[in-house]
Parts: C-alpha cells; sequence; structure tokens
C-alpha cells in the first residue's frame, strides 16, 4: 500500500522521554519568566502611538495574581515565577479536566466518531 | 496581544463576545468527537506550554517587545479545533486569574488569537507540508507561525478599527508593521517545538503487512 501523497507525513512523538524532557522545558520558562522583557507589546505600542492606551481599563478587577504576581510574596523574583508555575498548573488541570468531561460525557451520549 | 478592557466599543464587544461563546462552543463539540485519550495529557501540557511561552515577552526594535501567542503550534500538533480549545482555556485562565486581556474583551481575544491565529497557521502549514510533501518542516512550521499572528494581529486591527479607535487602514499597517517582526519569534518557536514533538508517520511499506 503505497500512501497518498495528500496525508500529513507527521505525527506528534509517542515517546515518554521525549514528554517528560518538554514538562522540564515549560516549568524552566516559569524560572525565566522574571526576565521577560516589560516594555509595551505590539498592540500597546500601536495603542500609545495613535493615543488610545488611556482608554484601557479593568472592568473585572478580583484577579488573584494581576501581572502575573503573588503579590503576598514579597520577594519580587519568587512572586513572579510562583504565579507562572501556578499558571503552568491551573492550564494543565483545567484542560484536562475540561477534555476528560468532554470525552466522558461524549462516550455516555455515544457522539465519539471512530477513527 | 490581549485586547484590554475599555478598547473596543460596545456594539463590538457584545457581538464579538456571542460570536466568541459561538465559536468556542463548535470547537468543544468536535474536540469531543475526534480526540483521543491518550491526546488529553499531550494537549495539556502544550497548553501549559504556550501559557509559559505568553510570559516570556522578547525585545524587538523600538523599545517595544512580542511574546508567542502559539495559535499555529497547537494547530500543527493537534489541528485548529483542539487548538482553538486550547488558546481559549489559557486566555479564559490569564483573564480571570492574571488580569491580562479584558473580560469584555475576552469575546474579541478569543476569536482572534484561539480562532483565527489557529485557524490561519493551520492553513499554511497544511497547505504547504503537502504541496513539499513533508519536507522543509523548520521552514513550513516558521511560516505558518508568522502567518498566524500577522493575520491574527490584522484582525485585531479590524476590531479596533470598528470601535471607531482609529482609520482601517491606519489600523491595519500599524498592527501588521509591529507583528510581522514579532512574527518571527512566534515563527522561530513553532518551528522548533514542531521539530522536537513531531516524528516522521511510519507508513506501511508495499508487500509488508500494516
Amino acid at each position: 500500500m503505497k500512501y497518498k501523497n495528500t496525508a500529513i507525513p507527521f505525527q506528534i512523538s509517542q515517546n515518554k522521554k521525549k514528554w517528560i524532557f518538554f514538562l522540564a522545558i515549560v516549568l524552566m520558562i516559569g524560572v525565566l519568566s522574571p526576565f521577560a522583557s516589560s516594555q509595551p507589546d505590539g498592540l500597546e505600542r500601536v495603542a500609545q502611538d495613535y493615543d488610545f492606551i488611556d482608554n484601557a481599563t479593568n472592568v473585572f478587577t478580583a484577579s488573584p495574581l494581576p501581572d502575573y504576581e503573588a503579590r503576598f510574596i514579597h520577594w519580587h523574583f519568587g512572586s513572579i515565577v510562583f504565579a507562572g508555575w501556578l499558571g503552568i498548573g491551573i492550564v494543565f488541570i483545567a484542560l484536562t479536566s475540561i477534555l476528560y468531561l468532554l470525552h466522558k460525557r461524549g462516550e455516555k451520549h455515544g457522539r465519539i466518531s471512530e477513527s | 496581544m490581549h485586547i484590554p478592557d475599555g478598547f473596543l466599543n460596545t456594539i463590538t464587544w457584545v457581538s464579538t463576545s456571542i460570536g466568541g461563546a459561538a465559536a468556542l462552543g463548535s470547537a468543544l463539540k468536535y474536540t469531543q468527537r475526534t480526540m483521543t485519550p491518550k491526546q488529553m495529557p499531550q494537549i495539556a501540557l502544550v497548553g501549559s506550554f504556550i501559557f509559559a511561552a505568553q510570559m516570556l515577552n522578547f525585545p524587538i526594535a523600538g523599545a517595544t517587545s512580542g511574546h508567542f501567542l502559539g495559535g499555529a503550534l497547537a494547530s500543527i500538533l493537534f489541528g485548529p479545533m483542539i487548538a482553538s480549545v486550547v488558546l481559549s482555556a489559557v486566555l479564559i485562565i490569564q483573564a480571570l486569574v492574571f488580569q491580562d486581556g479584558g473580560i469584555t474583551a475576552l469575546g474579541a481575544n478569543l476569536l482572534m488569537t484561539a480562532f483565527v491565529g489557529s485557524f490561519a497557521g493551520y492553513a499554511v502549514y497544511s497547505f504547504m507540508i503537502r504541496l513539499l510533501r513533508g519536507r522543509g518542516l523548520f521552514m513550513v512550521a516558521f511560516l505558518a507561525g508568522w502567518v498566524s499572528i500577522v493575520v491574527a494581529s490584522a484582525g485585531v486591527g479590524v476590531l479596533l478599527a470598528a470601535s471607531g479607535t482609529f482609520p482601517f487602514a491606519v489600523a491595519l499597517k500599524a498592527m501588521i508593521g509591529w507583528h510581522s517582526v514579532i512574527g518571527i519569534g512566534e515563527g522561530l518557536i513553532t518551528a522548533m517545538v514542531a521539530i522536537y514533538l513531531f516524528e516522521r508517520r511510519a507508513f506501511p511499506q508495499r508487500g509488508v503487512p500494516a
């Protein structure tokens, strides 16, 4: 059987070691986040240049970790790394739970397509 | 590129909120149908990577910085629908927990960064990789990343112009100008991670039972 040229010839790696190393990279990025540039990003720069940056407001002010900082930690570097790691964990747990619940409900209602 | 509250006028933020919610609903439905359980931890970890990498603003020219968005990367790895779900989760958590991106602008951010970014990146990737028959993955992924951020920024420009902030032509020129530079960083990160996490599919050979 010859494969069709229209098929995408790549698949995601199933090598566990690669994924563990990838997790290590993600955690390392959390440690590097205090060194991130604090210059305005592309959109903020455009807003400054065209004089509408002051229109920015905050409707929702109950965020526990505004600006990626855990203010209750008084060590600046540590507070940024902590907030970053917390975010990394929250994203991982949130996505895993949403996907798991979706899949369970899909199975229950027979919505999963057989591949 | 997270739109804060106050940049969009009422009609724009209300309509993009409705549009964003509808788009997310259909992406979730599609994800439910097509995702395999084995993919769950992989999708979640790539989501964590995207969140982490978005924090790392890198300096570009003229006292300005850029940061990774990740729509192209997630869509290359999992397809544009699952990618949109991943990016939406990241954006919602950023808005709620970290006050990054406005609540009223969440729908607009979802539509542009999650959906337009993912689909634009995937369109480039799936077309080019077939055209080149799997050669040049680095270049193809780089281009997908670059295009995704430039198209998403143009989309944000259109929304800003529609809100009466500045004229369309000016908005597009300013947004695309800065983001075509930021897109180089996006492209490099997309390409490096895609090369690292991808392996060539083993196609059954002639005469060998699969």
